[in-house]
């Protein structure tokens, strides 16, 4: 979604809610996720072009700040780990995600590991307070 | 055969530690299959929980246990098209959403 989206979108959404209601906005955050086999890290995936929706998102949320709509209030970053059965899974899994790609050598540290195969996430957690 | 996302909880852990959700009624938006839905709604008044993509709606109303059913209702929107009435709820997430 382009930042003027966002930014419509979270202007119904704090009409919808309460004088002093709670904004909460949970997204992968950088650095680019990790691929790990048995507990070892087989290098990062390509996520250059979903970083730059993700980027759009937080500078739609940032208008709506300077729009003076909500204020943040809390931030937090943590790890989401998402666990594949296979190498093969994982690997099919993100071909199939938006903006993101894991390169060969990646694909086949991966797949030349033993489990339990995952992908470790960067999340941004962050709390704002309708004004 | 498939994966577990989150296997260690943490975003839920990381959620209840910036709020509590004792008594809220939330909207949540992008539910996508209802992956978060299900596992903060009991700690709630309610959730109305809005998504886009009508087969990932159906897949979320499908996986909500019926001790929830009463708790989470869904609509087929897009946040850019949200119609709630004003001020009637007590806090929005935004799920990996927008």
């Amino acid at each position: 979604m382009e930042p003027e989206g966002v930014v419509n979108a979270l202007s119904r959404i704090h009409k919808a809610l309460k004088k002093e209601g709670v904004l909460l906005d949970l997204h992968p955050a950088k650095p680019f996720a990790t691929v790990e086999g048995a507990g070892v890290r087989s290098g990062a995936l390509d996520e250059s072009d979903f970083m730059q929706i993700v980027a759009a998102t937080e500078a739609g949320l940032n208008e709506t700040l300077r729009l003076g709509l909500f204020a943040l209030k809390k931030r937090r970053t943590f790890d989401v780990v998402e666990r594949f059965d296979t190498a093969d899974e994982l690997v099919d899994a993100v071909a199939g995600w938006v903006g993101v790609s894991i390169p060969n050598r990646v694909a086949e540290r991966v797949r030349a590991s033993a489990p339990p195969f995952d992908i470790r996430e960067r999340v941004l957690l962050q709390r704002f307070q309708v004004l | 055969m498939g994966s577990i996302k989150d296997i260690h909880g943490a975003e839920l852990q990381a959620l209840t530690s910036v709020i509590d959700f004792t008594g809220l009624r939330v909207l949540e938006v992008g539910a996508g299959e209802g992956r978060m839905t299900t596992r903060y709604a009991d700690l709630t008044k309610s959730v109305v929980a809005i998504e886009p993509d009508a087969e990932s709606l159906a897949t979320a109303q499908s996986l909500v246990p019926p001790e929830l059913e009463e708790r989470i209702s869904f609509r087929l929107v897009d946040a850019a098209e949200l119609d709630e009435p004003a001020e009637s709820f007590d806090a929005a997430f935004l799920s990996w959403s927008l």
